[in-house]
């Protein structure tokens, strides 16, 4: 905790410290330095002052001294005793001149040996200023002490001796003593400073030590909260943030505890949303695919099977489709209860290691998934299989209206078909595609040939959509002649699917496995977007009459959107009236007579022709085919190849007859034999379509057979 | 006198007996003595030489040596004639008083700074107009002290001879005999030399080994002097013993210091009162010492 609050606080303290430990020791140095300044100076003055009565003091005390000492010798004449103690006088004390004078003031020593001024007069001697006096006199002039001392002889002066005493030595000494004092005053000042330095850093280690409290008792209870959270985040659970305190620390304490509470709610609110389906509330994929994880290690210690049944609710799309997802999820969701039941039941007469709601889950849209722990053999599994598609096979009954699935269950077993759990599931997906193929509410355990099967069939289907925007699908045209005189007046648009490892693929093969997915919609606009294309940018330039046919898949009208699609795509290409044909199977057409013929008439009004394709395979009635809005019929190949036969005229001769007689248009298509061109046109077909005229080719061979004008002679 | 003569007798006598006694147990302790008015300084220019001879004569059984100083010559003389005190060195007067009331041997003569002999010099003011002794008569002339042989005896004993009366005034205000000279004590040299130079009295005297002394007689004022009379030289100073030290020690004694020279012993000798050698004794010695002490007897004390 590089800048942690306890740090911070510590130095703002320390520099607060330091900050008003530094004004103090300022303004003591300051006024320390004034009271010394003022103190020296007074002292100094004093000093002198001492100094100079000290001085004069001892002057007079010596010369008195001296003087009393000296009658006798002065009285005697012995000038080397008087000489003797006026050296000793200049020896210990600093005199600038020593005379001894009678009283008329004539000198009779001078403290030479010589006595060079024995004789003169005093006033000669003696500075300016000075009286020749029997009295004892004091005077400070300049830099001497001048001191006049009566030498007596009882009541009498005989002589006076005079001294001078230098001040300069004194003077001297009081600038010594004053530099003490200064010293002194500075080594106070000093001895000052280091003592409030010294307290200054007494106190910022008071401080820092404060700091350390701080950060060591203090604030405790928040490293010991986020020690806490950072537990918390890292995953423990079990971490409580109270304090049991009453202060701030508490609070934060319990307002962390509440938000923990908080946080732990959402975090298993989470985790249901992760695990579970939002709509049933049974366990999602994720959490199946990990429950089923578990379980196969489980059973793999224990030498156990489990089953993996796939669940998949057939027509289930259409109930979406036609009442809506509303409903269809109502009914998603009973049929979850009613799995979820069935298992509750079978729990009765099966052990299951974990509890059964983990055994079931929703995939996704219609499909189930459930594993079978602890089941003994294929028949049990078979049982409760059969048992899965009866409770789905009950109606189900949502806002009163009744509506009717049925489930095909692929089941996969563990460990003889696979190890792992996308093994499993995939299996298990396969073998309810093979039990749907093979028909509705039915039940199939996983073989290894049906990958190969299945593999292909989902390959088609999910590879037509990259064909498309690849360009691995073209359009081959198959011209329509007209039987009078052999033009082509059309042509029939068909898809051809080149694929790159498989080479091509037959319309028939995968058109009818596009049918029973969502792309079959992309696929019939696709093809009828190009076939517009081809149309109006390569062969109307040539026929500005042609007919183009294009095929219109059963499956397609189920689609709500298709009516507009198609709607929009003839009126963005603005293709004139009758040229397009859009070709629809009878049985498609009669699912839903009355949204068809809806459909076909809102087709219709944009220009295009309605065809029935395949006409007479399927069936239909008369009373409807009159309802709706058809221009054209198109004879199945399978009457016109009977004919030979003998089997296929009578039915061509009707089907031509019925087409004439409701003002309708007739192909005849697979027209291979001139025979087979005489006898439909001899009974009044329009047009033709087959191997006799030319092979469904590219647009080039098209273009081309146009450019020659005819195709055949007109009989 | 008498009483004196026969109390010395008596004293001799005791202190020969002492001495027969314990000469061969006492006496290790050879003590050295003067007369001395500044006994500090004596002390110690006489405490070296004392501790060099003891160590010396270790051979004659001495074995340490000591310095005593009297003030009064009496006490001197009664200390030698006892034996307390073995050794003396003195001035030729003090000698004189020594030999003839102590029984004092004189041993050598001593040579004292540079001076083997020494002379009496009795000096006026040049402008006093005093140029001879005679024209001291009723004038005041001023000697040292009553100890001093070249400032005392010798110069007394000069006016005496040429005839004057000598009269001891008490200081510079007493009364003076117009008839005699009238002599007083200065006390010392300088004194002496200023009071002359001041004309506080008309004549001094000095011994030329003062005189020729810068230290002790400036140029400055010897210029203003007249010299009127120059003595005889006299021997220095003298080494006695007490008549009580052994002949042995005596003679030892006697044998070491002639033995000194200034090239030997410079150092010891010089600070023994600035001794520069010693000489053995003439024939002329004891006779002035016998002369200096019956002038001096005469003397009215």
């Amino acid at each position: 905790m590089k800048h942690s609050i306890a740090t911070r606080y510590g130095i703002l303290l320390a520099a607060m410290t330091a900050l008003v430990g530094c004004c103090v020791l300022l303004v003591n140095i300051f006024y320390l330095e004034r009271y010394a300044h003022a103190a020296i100076e007074e002292g100094q003055h004093h000093l002198t002052d001492a100094v100079e009565k000290q001085l004069i003091r001892d002057a007079q005390l010596v010369a008195e001294s001296l003087a009393n000492n000296l009658d006798t010798a002065v009285y005697g004449s012995d000038f080397s005793s008087i000489q003797e103690q006026l050296e000793a006088l200049s020896r210990n004390t600093n005199v600038a001149y020593t005379y001894i004078y009678n009283t008329s003031g004539t000198v009779i020593h001078d403290g030479s040996a010589e006595l060079h001024n024995y004789g003169r007069h005093i006033s000669e001697l003696l500075p300016p200023g000075l009286p020749v006096t029997l009295e004892p006199d004091t005077r400070k002039i300049g830099q001497y002490i001048h001191i006049a001392q009566p030498i007596h002889s009882g009541e009498t002066t005989f002589a006076v001796l005079r001294i001078a005493i230098t001040y300069t030595e004194a003077e001297e000494d009081i600038r010594e003593m004053s530099a003490d004092l200064a010293l002194q005053g500075k080594e106070l000042r000093n001895s000052i400073v280091i003592t409030s330095l010294s307290i200054i850093i007494l106190l910022l280690a008071a401080a820092m030590a404060l700091v350390f409290f701080l950060s060591q008792h203090l604030l405790a209870p928040i490293r010991q909260l986020v020690d806490h959270c950072r537990r918390y985040a890292a995953g423990e659970s079990q971490i409580h943030f109270k304090l049991e305190r009453n202060d701030e620390f508490g609070l934060l304490g319990d307002a962390l505890e509440e938000m923990k509470d908080s946080i732990n709610r959402s975090r298993s609110q989470v985790e249901r949303l992760a695990y579970h389906d939002a709509l049933t509330q049974l366990p999602n994929r994720r959490m199946f695919n990990e429950e089923l994880n578990k379980m196969l290690s489980w059973a793999d210690r224990h030498n156990n099977q489990v089953a993996v049944l796939f669940i998949d609710l057939d027509h289930f799309k259409q109930v979406n489709d036609v009442a809506g997802h509303e409903v269809g999820d109502k009914l998603l969701i009973q049929a979850g209860n009613r799995l979820t039941n069935l298992l509750v039941t079978e729990a009765e007469n099966i052990d299951f290691p974990v509890p059964e709601s983990l055994l079931l889950a929703r995939l996704g849209g219609d499909e189930f998934v459930m594993m079978l722990p602890n089941c003994k053999d294929r028949q049990q599994i078979s049982r409760i299989a059969t048992r899965i598609a009866d409770v789905l096979d009950h109606s189900f009954t949502i806002e009163d209206r009744r509506y009717t699935v049925s489930a095909s269950v692929g089941i996969t077993l563990f460990p003889e078909h696979g190890r792992s759990v996308t093994e499993l599931l995939k299996q298990a997906d396969i073998a309810m595609y093979a039990a749907k193929h093979s028909g509705r509410k039915r039940h199939r355990f996983f073989e290894p040939q049906m990958n190969n099967e299945v593999i292909s069939k989902m390959l088609i289907q999910q590879g037509v959509r990259d064909a498309m925007h690849k360009g691995e699908l073209k359009l081959a045209y198959q011209p329509i002649v007209d039987m009078e005189n052999g033009d082509i007046v059309g042509a029939e648009a068909l898809i051809r699917w080149e694929h790159p490892e498989r080479g091509p693929i037959a319309p028939d093969t995968f058109i009818p496995l596009i049918e029973k997915t969502d792309q079959i919609m992309p696929l019939t606009l696709w093809t009828l977007e190009h076939a517009c294309l081809d149309l109006i940018q390569q062969i109307m330039p040539r026929r500005d009459r042609f007919k183009l046919s294009v095929n219109i898949s059963g499956a397609v009208l189920r689609e709500p959107a298709i009516q507009d699609a198609i709607h929009n795509i003839i009126q963005r290409h603005r293709l004139p009236k009758h040229t397009l044909h859009l070709e629809l199977t009878e049985t498609s057409m009669m699912e839903n007579i009355q949204s068809c013929a809806d459909t076909l008439r809102d087709w219709k009004k944009v220009g295009a022709d309605i065809w029935i394709d395949d006409f007479g395979t399927g069936y239909s009635s008369l009373s409807y085919l009159h309802s709706l809005p058809i221009d054209g019929l198109k004879i199945d190949r399978s009457f016109i190849a009977e004919m030979n036969r003998g089997q296929g005229d009578q039915v061509i001769e009707t089907i031509i007859t019925l087409a004439n007689s409701m003002g309708l248009k007739t192909v005849s298509e697979g027209i291979e034999t001139e025979s087979q061109q005489h006898f439909v046109h001899s009974r009044g077909g329009h047009y033709a379509q087959g191997y006799l005229y030319a092979k469904p080719a590219p647009l080039k061979q098209l273009l081309k057979l146009l450019d020659k004008e005819t195709l055949y002679e007109p009989l | 006198m008498l009483y004196r003569r026969s109390l010395r007798n008596l004293i001799r006598m005791i202190c020969l007996s002492t001495l027969l006694i314990t000469s061969h147990v006492a006496a290790e302790t050879l003590v050295l003595a003067q007369l001395s008015d500044r006994p500090k300084k004596d002390f110690k220019q006489l405490r070296p030489m004392a501790k060099y001879v003891a160590k010396q004569l270790g051979h004659v059984g001495i074995t340490r040596a000591e310095v005593r100083l009297f003030s009064e010559l009496d006490e001197l003389v009664e200390a030698v004639k006892n034996g307390d005190v073995h050794w003396v060195t003195e001035t030729p007067y003090s000698a004189a008083v020594l030999v003839h009331e102590a029984d004092a041997v004189p041993l050598v003569m001593k040579w004292k700074s540079r001076q083997q002999r020494y002379q009496t010099l009795i000096y006026t003011h040049k402008d006093s107009g005093l140029k001879s002794l005679q024209d001291l008569n009723g004038k005041r002339i001023a000697f040292e002290h009553n100890n001093s042989f070249s400032s005392y005896y010798l110069p007394r004993l000069i006016l005496e001879k040429q005839g004057q009366r000598l009269n001891q005034i008490k200081g510079l205000h007493a009364e003076q005999d117009s008839n005699k000279v009238n002599y007083l004590f200065s006390r010392n040299e300088k004194n002496n030399l200023l009071w002359v130079h001041k004309q506080l009295v008309e004549a001094g005297a000095l011994n030329d080994g003062d005189w020729q002394n810068p230290g002790r007689v400036p140029e400055a004022l010897k210029a203003e002097l007249r010299i009127i009379y120059r003595s005889k030289p006299y021997p220095r100073a003298l080494e006695l013993v007490s008549s009580k030290l052994s002949a042995e020690r005596a003679a030892a004694l006697k044998a070491l210091l002639l033995g000194m020279t200034p090239d030997s012993h410079g150092k010891l000798l010089s600070r023994y009162e600035k001794t520069s050698g010693f000489e053995a004794l003439n024939d002329d010695v004891p006779k002035l010492l016998a002369e200096i002490y019956n002038n001096s007897r005469n003397w009215a004390e």
